[in-house]
């Protein structure tokens, strides 16, 4: 199924990703051409198939509750592009 | 042979019947880094002062007459994707040019514990996304065999640095085929082991059902005891199983009466004439070593690449969210917080991971959920079926690793159709959550073709067996 320039526009919106008018066209056609592809998988017989999410069983994974400090606020914090007072700082989210 | 050629194996022995040191060993490594690698880029960063300092005080140890472990003292390399406390960790991308990781990635730790050395980070496609290694932001790495070529990819500069020599053993990441292809193309070995078998703790996300660690090594023997040295559970993976990873006592043992399977799905009509014509030779072998070759049929194998792009790509776009510019990471100069987003995601990404984000967003949107994603997922089991009946009937699977030989520079680098289709051997064993691993056909060094065998979950020890076998006996035959 062909997806429009529109469609891709609203899928960048979606996902957070600034792009260009050119690269919406690209896009366009580009996501189009795997679509088609995609659309092999119709001739498979999947009725009441249950959906495979986990190759593995799945099973419980515990541990003890213990405090670990794998990671310094510090080191953490000095990844981030922009602090303040020990905490990560952005531009205002309310006008 | 110089020294930074040798295998796990023989340097060990070296360092601990002092033919060189591990400053020694360490020191041609590096030589051979600074010289070859701006033509090949197979290195982000390097890590010098803390590899010497690691080296030196190996060898006080064993001056002092004390045992070392096996790992002890080898130098190895890291995919960029794989977090080293301290040191910048960019998985290939601009949104991560300067980041620094505040911990250590499972594996690097236990390496670390090991006293292997580690020598620096590798060059790869940018986040895993690429068969090529030219999705880079630190630009494409070039195949040391021919450097018109590409290496593969994802784990494309781990590949080049073991076929190139840079270092003695190299671990990268699989999802889809991102050891196997790149090891193909170089004419190394990559093995996948099993979807649980390795902790990703502290390896980047990319497709979490898919992700697994990787080894690329120069003999099997190598795959084997990097494998055993970093398998096993973890408290922080909660896929990764608490289930002995023993796989040293059978790899010598010969493979008489095993069998082997040939799905004639690998071997389509309009193939390589080189790459189908390697494999039959390696299957000739397999016969000669004992083993009984057995035709066999994997129905669904044709749809195994458009149910890993679907599923892979809706895993994409969820675990990319977290690269907001917010924490850690590029972040765009904007007026506003949601001109921030936008504008640090569309100029921190590359081409290649803003697509697959947009085709993961497309294929989970509301109205299309049901056709693509849980259509996919329902094919992954059927999928899974085919090899678990396949596995009823023989031991383990051969296929190529790749329809086609390592092709040039730029060849498909604008068709990401054409590129996907590059894994379409692989990520049948990815789908699965099968171990797998790829190894050189025959003795030819300068165009390679890779082979892959498959085998039931967790049955990492037949297929390094069999791998082992063939290698053996190749091996022979180039002495003879």
């Amino acid at each position: 199924m062909p997806i429009s320039k529109k469609h891709i526009e609203h899928l960048a919106e979606l996902a957070r990703l600034d792009i260009t008018e050119e690269e919406k066209e690209k896009y366009a056609e580009q996501i189009s051409s795997i679509l088609e592809y995609f659309e092999q998988l119709n001739e498979m017989d999947t009725m009441n198939v249950e959906p495979l999410a986990q190759v593995n069983e799945s099973f419980n994974s515990l541990r003890s509750d213990e405090v670990l400090l794998p990671f310094s606020a510090e080191k953490t914090l000095a990844a981030a592009p922009q602090s303040e007072k020990n905490q990560i700082k952005v531009n205002a989210v309310f006008e | 042979m110089k020294i930074n050629e040798f295998t796990i194996t023989q340097a060990h022995r070296g360092l601990v019947d002092k033919e060189f040191s591990c400053e020694e060993l360490t020191r041609a490594c590096f030589e051979r880094i600074i010289e070859s690698d701006e033509t090949i880029n197979a290195f982000v960063d390097l890590n010098e002062d803390a590899a010497y300092e690691s080296a030196r005080e190996i060898d006080e140890k064993i001056k002092q007459g004390e045992k070392i472990g096996f790992l002890e003292g080898i130098p190895f390399a890291l995919k960029d994707n794989i977090l080293v406390e301290g040191l910048r960790a960019t998985a290939g991308s601009k949104m991560l040019s300067d980041y620094v990781a505040p911990f250590s990635a499972t594996v690097a730790a236990r390496l670390k514990d090991l006293g292997s050395v580690l020598v620096g980070k590798t060059n790869m496609d940018e986040f895993a996304m690429g068969s090529s290694g030219e999705t880079s932001y630190f630009g494409a790495t070039k195949n040391p065999i021919d450097l018109t070529k590409v290496t593969g990819g994802s784990s494309s500069g781990s590949a080049a640095a073991i076929a190139n020599n840079d270092v003695i053993y190299a671990l990268g990441s699989d999802t889809g085929g991102s050891v196997r292809q790149p090891a193909s193309f170089c004419g190394v070995v990559g093995f996948k082991p099993s979807y649980g078998r390795i902790s990703r703790h502290g390896l980047m996300a990319m497709a979490s059902s898919f992700d697994q660690i990787g080894t690329i090594t120069k003999s099997v023997r190598d795959a084997a005891l990097v494998f055993e040295s970093i398998a096993g559970k973890d408290d922080f993976d909660a896929t990764c199983l608490d289930k002995k990873a023993e796989v040293m006592p059978t790899l010598d043992q010969e493979i008489k009466g095993l069998k082997i399977g040939v799905p004639k799905e690998f071997f389509i009509e309009g193939m390589d004439k080189e790459v189908a014509a390697a494999i039959s030779a390696e299957i000739k072998k397999l016969s000669e070593l004992g083993a009984e070759i057995i035709e066999i049929s994997l129905p669904k194998t044709k749809y195994a690449l458009a149910v890993y792009y679907i599923l892979m790509t809706a895993e994409v776009s969820s675990n990319m969210a977290r690269y907001d510019g917010v924490r850690y990471g590029f972040r765009a100069k904007s007026d506003n917080l949601s001109e921030m987003y936008l504008k640090s995601r569309g100029m921190g990404f590359g081409d290649e991971v803003r697509r697959r984000i947009m085709l993961g967003t497309y294929v989970l949107s509301s109205g299309y959920y049901d056709a693509y994603y849980k259509k996919a997922q329902q094919a992954r089991r059927l999928i899974k079926q085919d090899f678990d009946n396949a596995f009823e009937k023989v031991d383990c699977l051969v296929t190529p690793t790749t329809p086609t030989k390592a092709f040039s520079l730029g060849e498909k680098f604008d068709d990401p159709m054409k590129m996907y289709l590059a894994d379409i051997f692989t990520v049948s064993a990815s789908v699965a959550g099968l171990p797998a691993i790829c190894l050189p056909c025959g003795n030819d060094k300068k165009s390679p073709v890779g082979l892959q065998l498959l085998s039931k979950n967790f049955n990492e020890a037949v297929v390094l067996q069999v791998a082992n076998n063939l290698e053996e006996k190749n091996r022979a035959q180039e002495l003879r």
